[in-house]
């Protein structure tokens, strides 16, 4: 076996040039997360200064604010709620319905494929109106299920696109090979094909679970104060004519509303293991 | 008791039949191989006998059971891919075990037949390491491996061997065929590759177009042909072709009702120019060391290649004299039929 380019090592000189490369990435990618979480810590004094302050007292008070006497944990509740179903079903029936457009080709495939990505093209704000009047009409205004349902309809098309890549990326000789040897197709996908591609599911997961937090427009306009979740709740802490606005409060919601993601990426990291599928099949 | 037995099998794609009649019968222990050019069906009627295709028509029985309509877990076989189909998430254990394990057998009993079969493969070494960490002839013995650890009544083996290289080609087809005595199993095996059909098959089983052509053991089909497509397409060199008049008029015996003639390159002595029926010029040559074929462009334009096994070299351009031995001629009817 042969070193690829990458798994050569450098020499000192490029040694240097990719580490301070790296640091600019970092300090450009982590700068605005560290200010975040500096303004979460800083008395208001110390916001509203003109002058960049590093040095501060560091106070509790936004996150008491945020956490115990706002409505902001019930709006993360929500969102928490609302992209955990949605990813939990868009994985599960994109999933199968990838399955069965990679692996059973039928006449209708191209058609049905383009079908669902179809989907896709209307802008969101196409629908809003109908949406709204069906919604309301059948008093499912303001309801968690509601929001989840909008979102898994909206995060099915391109999640099916994107998995159907995956599986045909995959061998079918590897599933026929788990059936003879006892498997049932369902069983081989599942045993076989499912693990070959978890990262690719990992990713896809963790693409529908942003898009679900950010979801703003139907979120803002389905919700009212009990279903209401982040997305459309960071009117929280925008300025109002009495107490202006709240940027200790705001960074804090940032924080957490990044924080489930962060901690999602960092666990898939360990499962993006390249070349899993290496060497498989052929030589 | 596994015997195959294959009745009247057809097999369609939309409007397309692939497999047109089948009728086969592989006895008991038999190492049966199917040849055929590509997209002749013979890699879709063994998926048929696996259960991997369902079939549009016809019966399959193994071991004296049908088992058209079951699933191919339960048909009593295990099967070899021409990509290996290795589980590249699970070891080589798991691999041989994956079987066993979908079975709920107990785990002293899945770690000693595992241990066995890497016993008999030589694969002890490898059970902690992943497909990737494997060479291609090592993958080759874990597929191979897979199916024996399930102790099934037949193996199919679909082209297995096509992804090696030569060499390696070479001695895994001498541990199959040394697999296949120990076993003592019933084997189906696909391949286009004439030696392997040639060298391990008790019989051949030539497919063209959906339909079998002929059944028989390496030498029948080699010396009696049933037709033309047989005939060109066992042996190579493939067996020369001319027309019946063109022997006729050369004063070849000829029946009556011959349209064409084979004759093997082996089979034609050469000499110098009017020393036999034919005349032509000798045109490219092959030396192989030990033969020589030389394709001679007889004086009516038909290309005839002739192998010659002694040191004698001859040169492009030369003028030779052709004559075939009477005693092995192939007569074949209009519709390629073997006659006598």
């Amino acid at each position: 076996m042969s070193a690829s380019p990458s798994t050569r090592p450098l020499h000192p000189g490029q040694r240097v040039a990719v580490g301070g490369i790296l640091v600019l990435m970092t300090l450009f990618a982590g700068f605005p997360l560290l200010w975040v979480l500096l303004t979460s810590l800083k008395p208001n004094n110390a916001i509203l200064s003109k002058d960049p302050i590093f040095l501060f007292q560091p106070t509790l008070e936004h996150w008491e604010r945020v956490l115990f006497t706002s409505d902001f944990l019930k709006f993360y509740l929500n969102s928490l709620i609302i992209a955990a179903a949605t990813v939990a079903i868009v994985m599960v029936v994109a999933t199968l319905a990838a399955y069965a457009l990679a692996r059973y080709p039928m006449r209708a495939s191209k058609d049905i494929s383009f079908f669902i990505i179809s989907q896709r093209m209307m802008p969101p704000v196409a629908v809003v109106l109908p949406i709204f009047l069906i919604a309301s009409s059948i008093g499912m205004l303001d309801r968690l299920e509601t929001l989840i349902a909008i979102n898994v309809a909206f995060n099915i098309p391109l999640s099916i696109w994107m998995i159907r890549g995956f599986i045909e990326g995959t061998s079918r000789e590897i599933e026929e090979a788990a059936v003879m040897d006892g498997a049932s197709w369902l069983g081989a996908f599942w045993r076989v094909t499912v693990p070959q591609i978890w990262p690719g599911l990992l990713s896809t997961a963790l693409f529908v679970y942003i898009y679900t937090v950010n979801e703003f427009l139907f979120a803002s306009i389905l919700s009212g104060t009990n279903a209401r979740p982040v997305s459309a709740a960071v009117a929280l802490f925008l300025p109002t004519g009495v107490r202006g606005t709240l940027f200790g409060e705001a960074a804090v919601a940032a924080i957490l509303i990044m924080l489930p993601g962060i901690i999602f990426a960092a666990l898939m990291q360990r499962h993006l293991v390249a070349g899993v599928s290496l060497g498989a099949v052929k030589g | 008791m596994s015997a195959i037995s294959i009745r009247s099998l057809h097999k369609t794609y939309g409007n397309v039949e692939v497999l047109k009649g089948i009728d086969l019968d592989v006895a008991d222990g038999e190492f049966v191989v199917f040849v055929g050019r590509s997209g002749c069906g013979k890699s879709t009627l063994l998926r048929c006998i696996a259960g991997l295709e369902t079939i549009s028509d016809g019966s399959i029985s193994i071991g004296g059971e049908e088992v058209t309509r079951r699933p191919p877990s339960k048909r009593g076989i295990a099967m070899v891919f021409q990509s290996y189909a290795l589980y590249p998430h699970l070891t080589v254990r798991d691999n041989l075990g994956f079987s066993l394990n979908l079975a709920r057998q107990p785990k002293a009993q899945i770690a000693q037949r595992v241990a066995r079969v890497a016993g008999i493969l030589r694969i002890e070494d490898l059970l902690d390491r992943r497909p990737a960490q494997l060479s291609g002839g090592q993958r080759q013995r874990v597929a191979i491996g897979r199916a024996i650890v399930r102790e099934p009544e037949a193996f199919l083996f679909d082209e297995p061997l096509s992804n090696l290289d030569a060499d390696l080609r070479v001695q895994m087809r001498h541990e199959l065929m040394q697999l296949h005595e120990e076993l003592s199993a019933t084997m189906i095996y696909v391949t286009h590759d004439q030696v392997e059909a040639m060298t391990m098959a008790d019989k051949i089983v030539v497919l063209n177009a959906g339909r079998i052509e002929q059944v028989g053991t390496p030498l029948e089909l080699y010396s009696r042909p049933r037709n033309l497509f047989v005939a060109t397409f066992i042996g190579s060199p493939r067996m020369n072709i001319v027309t019946a008049s063109a022997a006729r008029q050369a004063g070849l015996s000829v029946g009556a009702a011959a349209e064409r003639i084979g004759i093997r390159p082996e089979h034609i002595a050469i000499g110098p120019a009017g020393s036999g029926q034919f005349n032509g010029t000798v045109g490219l040559t092959e030396h192989l060391g030990a033969d020589s074929y030389y394709f001679v462009e007889l004086d009516d334009g038909t290309r005839v290649n002739v192998r010659r096994s002694d040191n004698v070299m001859l040169s492009r351009g030369e003028r030779v004299g052709l004559a075939p031995n009477p005693g092995y001629l192939h007569q074949f009817a209009a519709d390629g039929a073997r006659l006598d």
